[in-house]
């Protein structure tokens, strides 16, 4: 089973992110609310991806991503980032800093866990 | 669109967690309300916030596959963060895209 960790500051979000990746893709998912907290999350449950808001206050989604690419246990873990559509001219920046790739929000909730799986090339 | 429509477009499995998140959506609109009506005033110190709450009710609504609602909110944090809210016309479409979103969630 895959496990996919998430990391946003709104708490609704990510537990709607949580509910339809465990209902719909039958994933294991993990919630942090803070950018610190997904850093320490990441590296003590080794996620197979993680899901990460752009914009959070005080450690911000790439401030977080340099964090994760710094530890050892979480370099390799792949980022995709969750932006939304008025953050797009930002999107190439965040491929340039490491993200594996981007969704951007609205998503379809029945058509997320295929959205991740396609941006990293898993077969389900 | 009155909630009960709204609730009808969200996958049935979120339903539950939609109806749980019903409140604290309204209270986020009325807050981006208060926000941008203080920005009109000429507190310009508040822009930040207000894009942060647009940006907020954007994602909010969008993890519910509620398109159109996530599309209000992000034509209203796109005016913002352009810092494009100025005119009567772009203050006009961000005054009918938060009564939208209030229609949307009112019982």
């Amino acid at each position: 089973m895959r496990r996919v960790l998430v990391i946003d500051d709104q708490p609704d979000i990510s537990e709607t992110i949580a509910a339809t990746l465990s209902i719909v893709a039958r994933w294991e998912v993990l919630t942090a609310n803070t950018g610190e907290e997904g850093v320490r999350l990441a590296a003590e449950q080794s996620p197979d991806c993680i899901l990460l808001d752009v914009m959070m206050p005080d450690l911000d989604g790439p401030a977080t991503l340099r964090r994760l690419k710094s530890n050892s246990q979480t370099a390799r873990v792949p980022v995709i980032f969750l932006t939304s559509k008025a953050q797009i001219s930002e999107q190439e920046e965040l491929g340039r800093i490491g993200a594996a790739g981007v969704l951007t929000k609205p998503f379809d909730p029945l058509q997320l866990g295929q959205q991740i799986s396609n941006i990293l090339g898993w077969s389900e | 669109m009155r909630l009960a429509d709204t609730r009808a477009l969200v996958p049935e499995f979120l339903r539950e967690n939609f109806d749980r998140n019903v409140p604290a959506l309204v209270e986020r609109v009325a807050v981006l309300d208060e926000l941008t009506h203080s920005l009109f005033d000429g507190q310009v110190d508040l822009l930040s916030k207000a894009v942060q709450s647009a940006h907020d009710l954007c994602g909010s609504f969008g993890v519910f596959g509620l398109r159109e609602l996530s599309g209000f909110a992000q034509e209203v944090e796109g005016i913002l963060r352009a810092d494009d809210y100025g005119n009567a016309s772009r203050q006009e479409i961000i005054r009918n895209n938060i009564s939208n979103l209030r229609q949307c969630l009112h019982a």
